[in-house]
């Protein structure tokens, strides 16, 4: 089974997700009130080998706080938005407009938090259907706060998950944030991935 | 057999529906058009919309208000993609017109919604909405976001005379110091002290002494013109004074004024050397235009001018300058 993804189909794929982003941002936007414009993604594809290398560019700081929410249909995966565990109170602060003073979100901003990761994964996972003409069902959002290996691996069986780094940069007026979308597939079902990625660009030849 | 069968298919059916009428959260089934296809007992309680007027009618007819809200969007992506959404409290202010008691519309529960996509035998995306009533909640965490707060405040606050204290001060000071970088505007400090208040606690005791400082940092309060200003309790019997955007000669304009405010409280302090009344030695300091000072450094010239404001004689203002004239 190789596990290759050609520049072409890469190129395809982060066409899709920024598609998926700029969707996203909209939806953002009007809950902010502000314009969150989001710059053009950058994908990495990671092989299990190169997985602790993924949580070090992620984990800047050892402790992250992610939403996740299980895809299941054209292809099956678990994604993940994941932001440093320092960040993500500035972000909510921004969204809900009002101070957080504890160190720890509260259950309503962790709810916010998680809506916030459902409009982007959903939007992604929408463009993903809309060009691979592919349809998934999307379980309901759930909050993580913790170390980055032990949330995101905590549920795959086998290590040989692939791993689909996407990185977005989010600038809204008042301020610039980052976060991480990441995609743990299962050999078989990046397999289907990248499938009807060839499919999609043999269509459009 | 198969009147048998229909039977069990007839009672099955009968008991879920009174099943999703009875759960004690808000259910709504619509059909792939966006139809009402169920109504449940809850909704028709907290929405005053029997079932009877819903079922039938396309969900954002019923409630036009919604059309292009992320409610919306979130039936849409259940109904064409078949994803779930979740719909937050504190992003989405109660988007269901939906009230304790339906006939008195005062105040809309506050809900959490989740949206998702039922897949029927032939592949059909139908969509479930799931309201929760999380008002109590909700409450709860106001209650203690405000109480958080207080404490917050409480921690600024000196306990005995009711102005900020120096930690605040210390913030205070660090913020207006870069806005004025920033902005390029001059920001001065005045650092009091009552003159001889050792003796004054001595003659009269502690609890005059208090009710002394208690009158001294309202007087301060008092003499300040904006908003902006800040006036804090540095120590024992000394005071900072904050003034952003304020240069030199408007500082020592309104350190003299205080030194007269408290001098005109004229509280008797019978082995003052000074007047015979409690008085305030004062020093002023201001940043100058392009100065690369620091606050710390800021805080310790007026420190100084203090120092030489007590050693010419106290009850005066002594300026900071580069070279001091005496």
């Amino acid at each position: 089974m190789t596990l290759h993804i050609s520049d072409i189909q890469k190129n395809a794929l982060i066409e899709i997700f920024n598609i998926g982003v700029g969707q996203a941002a909209n939806s953002l936007s009007q809950i902010v009130g502000e314009v969150i414009t989001p710059s053009v993604p950058t994908i990495a594809i990671l092989h299990s080998d190169d997985q602790a290398d993924a949580i070090s560019t992620i984990t800047r700081k050892p402790r992250i706080c992610a939403v996740s929410q299980d895809f299941t249909g054209g292809f099956d995966a678990r994604a993940f938005l994941i932001f440093p565990e320092g960040k993500t109170r500035e972000i909510v602060r921004r969204m809900l407009g009002e101070s957080v003073s504890a160190d720890e979100l509260s259950k309503m901003e962790q709810e916010a938090l998680c809506e916030i990761g459902n409009i982007i994964l959903n939007s992604c996972s929408s463009a993903l259907s809309d060009i691979l003409h592919i349809s998934f069902h999307s379980s309901i959002p759930a909050y993580h706060l913790g170390f980055a290996d032990e949330i995101l691996f905590a549920h795959s069986a086998n290590n040989d998950d692939l791993l689909i780094l996407c990185h977005i940069d989010f600038s809204i007026p008042s301020a610039r944030s980052d976060g991480y979308l990441v995609f743990l597939l299962s050999p078989p079902s990046f397999n289907m991935l990248t499938r009807q990625v060839e499919q999609f660009l043999l269509g459009i030849d | 057999m198969e009147t048998t069968d229909t039977t069990a298919l007839a009672e099955k059916f009968y008991i879920c529906t009174a099943a999703a009428h009875k759960i004690n959260i808000g259910a709504v089934v619509l059909n792939n058009a966006g139809e009402i296809w169920f109504w449940n007992r809850w909704l028709e309680e907290k929405s005053g919309l029997p079932a009877g007027t819903a079922v039938g009618k396309m969900f954002l007819e019923l409630f036009p208000e919604l059309n292009n809200s992320r409610l919306a969007s979130a039936i849409n992506a259940a109904l064409k993609y078949g994803l779930t959404s979740l719909l937050s409290q504190s992003l989405n202010k109660a988007p269901l017109p939906l009230f304790e008691n339906p006939s008195n519309r005062k105040e809309r529960l506050q809900q959490a919604i989740h949206v998702t996509s039922i897949e029927s035998q032939n592949g059909e995306h139908f969509c479930l909405i799931q309201v929760n009533d999380i008002s109590l909640a909700v409450k709860k965490e106001r209650l203690l976001r405000e109480q958080a707060e207080k404490l917050r405040g409480l921690a600024y606050i000196d306990g005995l005379t009711g102005i900020p204290n120096r930690r605040r001060m210390d913030e205070y000071l660090a913020d207006e110091f870069r806005r004025a970088a920033r902005s390029n505007e001059p920001i001065s400090v005045i650092m009091a002290d009552i003159d001889h208040f050792k003796q004054y606690n001595d003659g009269y005791g502690h609890q005059a002494g208090d009710f002394c400082l208690q009158r001294i940092a309202n007087a301060i309060k008092a003499a300040l013109r904006r908003p902006a200003d800040l006036v804090a309790r540095y120590g024992g019997e000394e005071f900072a004074i904050v003034l952003p955007d304020t240069p030199m000669d408007g500082a020592a304009a309104l350190a003299d004024d205080i030194r007269k405010h408290v001098e005109n409280l004229s509280i008797t302090h019978e082995t003052s050397e000074v007047t015979g009344c409690v008085t305030l030695s004062l020093g002023v300091s201001s940043t100058l235009p392009n100065s690369r000072l620091s606050e710390g450094a800021l805080l310790s010239q007026a420190d100084s001018a203090l120092y030489l404001a007590k050693l010419k004689g106290r009850n005066r203002v002594v300026i900071y300058r580069e070279h001091p004239q005496v």
